[in-house]
């Protein structure tokens, strides 16, 4: 199949009622939960999960696509009206966007919003259709080492990554990959990690487990707190942009659009690092920083592209090379897994309906969300007066209905409180869910390269440096770790001297 | 809450500990063959030694308050909601099977909603049952999602 004619056979999956419908659903939940503050994007998807069961796979993939890319549009509406980022993404939204809102300006604010994502959305699944097919080809001559270095890399940029402590970060890594060994070793056909408890010889499943960490944590440490929130109150007006608002932002929009690609690819970055970048790259080539966080478009236009170009472009490494590059990523993967699919290089030739069905499918959800975010508007700044009292009991519910859902197992249900309380008290000694996640869904795919890599080598570690491409990933892990640490310890080297 | 940085750490060294031990009657192999417990010796060993790096740099630092430890300033009064809901979700699990869907759906919504607010029960005895027998609806009717009947077999 040329390039074209994929494209077209793409629509023509993607075009179907049915996928309509559930792209439809998907981005309309997605805004939902992007507007509410709470629950993100990951525990959206984990409870959703159950819905997948029973749908076709590509609706499946394309609903929980959705629910991803259009966290990203909900996510600003919440940080410009109500100051409270719906997801992690859209923190720095915060900044300019609810100055802009308090001047009297949230109509320009929410309209730049809604149209730099749609840009740079659209931007990113042309991209991601142009990158994405050379990439499977050139996957398919990836060996056991090359994917080793790939996923320590991803892992080691999550941590890199990590907004709290390195080091815990580095432990929850580790805790990642020991929970992903417990089950049956299938090498050796032995049960691991068991202690006799034979629920847990299929492992500990990856929905009870998220659903634990992002819902059950999250609605725990809500609870103790009262979430402040500083509402918008006056009438919406002038959504679309004045021609100086265009021209303010135009270039942090492309600038936005290219950075947030280009960092979404990288396994273990994503869509919040490429609004914090882009927010960085805005300020810095200003003619007027100053007027940063105080109410300047271009920090609104800049974040929004770069975090909507950075969810479309890091479905690469999933749909070319089988990695998961963030933690919502690991939800699609589960997700294909479900159905029998296994992302990688050969999912372009085994499916290729799922393959180009959810790339065309977030053109159309594009389009749906920008009818949702313009229009719509008032409805969800209706929905951002939800009070916390109602909408916690329903998340929930929803967790326990889906976890028990998937095996009709309160096995299951457990394992979710048990990750839930786990989370909380983890997060309270600033102990971040995310490296472990990937690195549980890494975690066997990793055990299993190095054994082969180790195999074919005989026995010598040697293998991972003489090979082009896994030397080039193991010295930018190298670098990034030697940065951190060096990073860290001139932050403690401060802190210690301001203590004294 | 150092008490609580101390305890995570201690309870992150008990188990690489577990792990490491389980992970060497496993069997680590060889280089050229490496056994199921191969992968698991190295994160444990990983994860003992920077939890046990941490546990020393918590004894070691003084009981000044630092940057991001927010928790300390909160006390246990505001442990108790998510406390009650622990319960209550626990309590849930236990007679899911026994009581079927609809009944503990019902108790549960209940308990969650009195957890938040206790004033106003007769309000939430009435949210409570709609949101059961929606949730009913739309998951077992709609759904198909197969729910536990119970041993009352309550169902509509």
């Amino acid at each position: 199949m040329d390039f074209l004619q994929s494209i077209l056979f793409g629509f023509h999956a993607s075009l179907q009622p049915v996928n309509l419908l559930y792209c439809f659903i998907g981005v309309f939940i997605g805004t939902l939960v992007g507007v509410l503050p709470g629950i993100g994007p990951t525990g959206t998807m984990a409870i959703l999960f159950p819905i997948t069961f029973h749908a076709p796979p590509l609706s499946s993939i394309i609903m929980l696509s959705g629910i991803y890319y259009g966290a990203m549009y909900g996510g600003s509406t919440a940080s410009i009206l109500v100051n409270i980022p719906g997801e992690p993404a859209s923190i720095i939204t915060c900044l300019d966007g609810h100055q802009m809102a308090l001047q009297g300006r949230a109509g320009p604010a929410l309209g730049i919003s809604a149209f730099s994502s749609f840009i740079a959305g659209t931007f990113g699944v042309i991209g991601l259709m142009v990158v994405a097919r050379p990439l499977a080809r050139a996957a398919l001559k990836f060996g056991p080492p090359e994917y080793f270095s790939l996923m320590i890399l991803g892992l080691i940029i999550l941590i890199y990554l990590t907004q709290k402590s390195l080091i815990k970060a580095i432990i929850m890594g580790g805790l990642g990959l020991i929970l992903s060994y417990v089950g049956m070793d299938l090498v050796k056909v032995q049960s691991r990690f068991t202690y006799g408890i034979d629920e847990l010889l299929d492992g500990i499943g990856i929905v009870p487990m998220i659903m634990g960490l992002f819902g059950i944590a999250e609605i725990l440490e809500n609870l103790e707190i009262k979430i402040e929130r500083s509402l918008f109150k006056t009438h919406i007006k002038g959504l679309f942009p004045s021609i100086r608002d265009w021209a303010d932002s135009i270039w942090a929009i492309i600038r936005g659009t290219i950075l947030g690609f280009l960092l979404g690819i990288l396994p273990g970055g994503g869509a919040t690092l490429a609004s914090f970048v882009s927010y960085a790259v805005e300020k810095r080539v200003s003619k007027h920083p100053e007027k940063f966080g105080k109410g300047a478009i271009e920090g609104v236009a800049g974040p929004e592209s770069a975090n909507n170009a950075a969810s479309s472009s890091a479905f690469i490494p999933l749909l070319t090379l089988g990695i998961p590059a963030n933690v919502v990523m690991a939800m699609l993967f589960a997700g294909l897994l479900i159905h029998n699919i296994t992302p990688g290089p050969l999912l372009l030739k085994d499916h290729p309906d799922v393959f180009w069905g959810v790339i065309t499918s977030m053109y159309m959800g594009n389009i749906m969300l920008l009818v949702l975010n313009l229009p719509l508007i008032g409805m969800w700044v209706k929905i951002t007066k939800l009070p916390f009292r109602l909408l916690f009991p329903m998340v929930i519910l929803f967790c326990v209905i889906g976890v028990y859902s998937i095996n009709n197992s309160i096995f299951d249900l457990w394992i979710m409180i048990i990750f839930g309380v786990f989370g909380y008290l983890m997060k309270k000694c600033n102990y971040e869910p995310a490296p472990l996640v990937l690195a549980y869904v890494l975690g066997p795919m990793v055990e299993q390269s190095l054994r082969q890599s180790l195999a074919i080598s005989n026995g010598s570690f040697t293998i991972f440096l003489f090979r082009p491409i896994s030397i080039v990933c193991l010295a930018i892990g190298a670098f990034l770790l030697i940065t951190a640490i060096k990073g860290y310890s001139k932050e403690k080297r401060l802190a210690m001297l301001k203590e004294q | 809450m150092k008490w609580l940085n101390r305890i995570s750490c201690l309870f992150l060294i008990a188990f690489s500990v577990l792990i490491f031990s389980s992970s060497l009657k496993l069997g680590i192999g060889n280089l050229q063959n490496p056994g199921p417990g191969f992968m698991p010796i190295l994160v444990s060993a990983l994860v003992f030694s920077l939890s046990f790096l941490v546990f020393i740099k918590e004894i070691k630092t003084t009981g000044s308050a630092k940057d991001g430890d927010r928790q300390t300033s909160l006390g246990w009064e505001n442990l108790i909601k998510p406390i009650n809901l622990v319960i209550a979700l626990c309590g849930y699990s236990f007679v899911l099977e026994l009581f079927g869907y609809l009944i503990t759906a019902f108790l549960l919504m209940f308990a969650m909603f009195f957890i938040y607010e206790p004033k106003k029960w007769y309000i939430h005895i009435v949210i409570a049952a709609i949101v059961a027998n929606l949730s009913f609806l739309v998951f077992c009717k709609w759904l198909r999602v197969q729910l536990p009947m119970g041993l009352f077999r309550i169902a509509w």
